[in-house]
């Protein structure tokens, strides 16, 4: 396989491996659209947009549409864990500006009052899609794996794509987990999900990017870090964020769908269900 | 008389199958979701990946929280 190249978008370093010139500047192209069209931070974008029209039915790009439709098969999918509609809580928990720039900031208190889920409401008919006033679309659960997804579709051979540690191969690739160890991807993709990154100070505790639903608080998950192994980089993403927002009861959640998941504790103690443990026998050897 | 009221019975037992709902008017058939919804739902729902113990070290990519 050829080497790996390496560029940055969405706030991550994006890793390709198995493209020629043509196809990793096709790679490159579609994650920097991508980030100019969903950024929360940026004016310009198009979710800006579509977030200052709330109350308003507006026509989105077919892109954004697709995006937006992915977001809501996955909070379906996941019982509405994972909301594509936590866009204000996520800045009311303080996480309102590219992530370095947060600094040490101290975030004002997320808001007490639960609001009512928002994505049963956003309709979405073609490209006309309509969000609730005082809703704010946060796509990121999404928009990153599934454009992992989509770049490996750009590769003509083997390779595989990784942003941020979402992953995506085509043809098999070893993967190193979080705590130690490796693993082989064989089919799919891979992703983590997790509360050591992207952290800040906030009045109530570490804020993090993971929004509780239920709370509309920053998660206070049992887990530090879930990965789950998905037949795409998207099953996956969204299966990790789910299993880790269930806490306890993520691994079995996962096991009810077959998915591979695996748990890093607080103190790295290193928890795998069934899945991950029927296609990797005795995984502390896989970890050493 | 009763050949004609057994005609007339007969037709009209042959009008009420052919037309009055709760009759079965053609083969039963199970109770299922079609087929081409089935493969729908089947194919949206998150699905699993395939791992396996790991081939060779170092390994070429990680996987991390981003």
């Amino acid at each position: 396989m050829s080497e790996v190249r390496r560029f940055a978008a969405m706030g991550c370093e994006v890793l390709v491996a198995g493209a020629d010139a043509i196809e990793l500047a096709a790679v490159q192209q579609l994650f920097h659209e991508r980030e100019r069209r969903f950024s929360r931070f940026s004016d310009s974008s198009e979710l800006a947009r579509v977030n200052r029209h709330a109350g308003c039915a507006v026509v989105v790009s077919e892109d954004f549409a697709a995006m937006a439709r992915l977001g809501l098969w996955a909070a379906a999918e996941t019982h509405g864990l994972v909301d594509p509609t936590l866009g204000a809580a996520l800045a009311a928990a303080g996480y309102d500006r590219d992530f370095g720039l947060l600094g040490d900031r101290t975030a004002p208190a997320p808001p007490m009052d639960p609001v009512p889920a928002g994505w049963t409401n956003v309709s979405l008919h073609g490209r006309l899609l309509s969000v609730p006033a005082g809703v704010a679309l946060d796509l990121n659960g999404v928009v990153k794996s599934a454009t992992v997804d989509d770049a490996v579709a750009l590769l003509g051979g083997r390779g595989w794509i990784s942003a941020g540690g979402d992953i995506a191969a085509r043809g098999g690739v070893g993967v190193a987990l979080p705590g130690g160890g490796h693993v082989q991807l064989a089919v799919g993709g891979m992703a983590t999900s997790g509360r050591t990154r992207r952290t800040w100070g906030a009045q109530d505790g570490q804020g993090h990017h993971l929004i509780d639903p239920a709370t509309r608080r920053p998660s206070r998950s049992a887990w530090e870090q879930v990965t789950a192994c998905g037949a795409t980089c998207l099953d996956a993403d969204v299966s990790a964020k789910a299993a880790f927002l269930l806490g306890e009861a993520g691994a079995e959640w996962l096991d009810e769908r077959g998915i591979p998941g695996r748990f890093v504790a607080e103190g790295g103690r290193i928890v795998v269900n069934r899945a991950w443990a029927a296609a990797v026998p005795e995984p502390e050897a896989a970890c050493t | 008389m009763v050949a004609l009221g057994i005609a007339v019975f007969g037709a009209g037992l042959l009008l009420t199958r052919s037309t009055a709902s709760g009759h079965v008017k053609q083969g039963v058939r199970p109770l299922v979701a079609p087929r081409r919804f089935v493969r729908t739902v089947e194919r949206n729902a998150l699905a699993p990946g395939q791992i396996a113990p790991p081939q060779q070290a170092p390994p070429q990519a990680s996987t991390s929280q981003s």
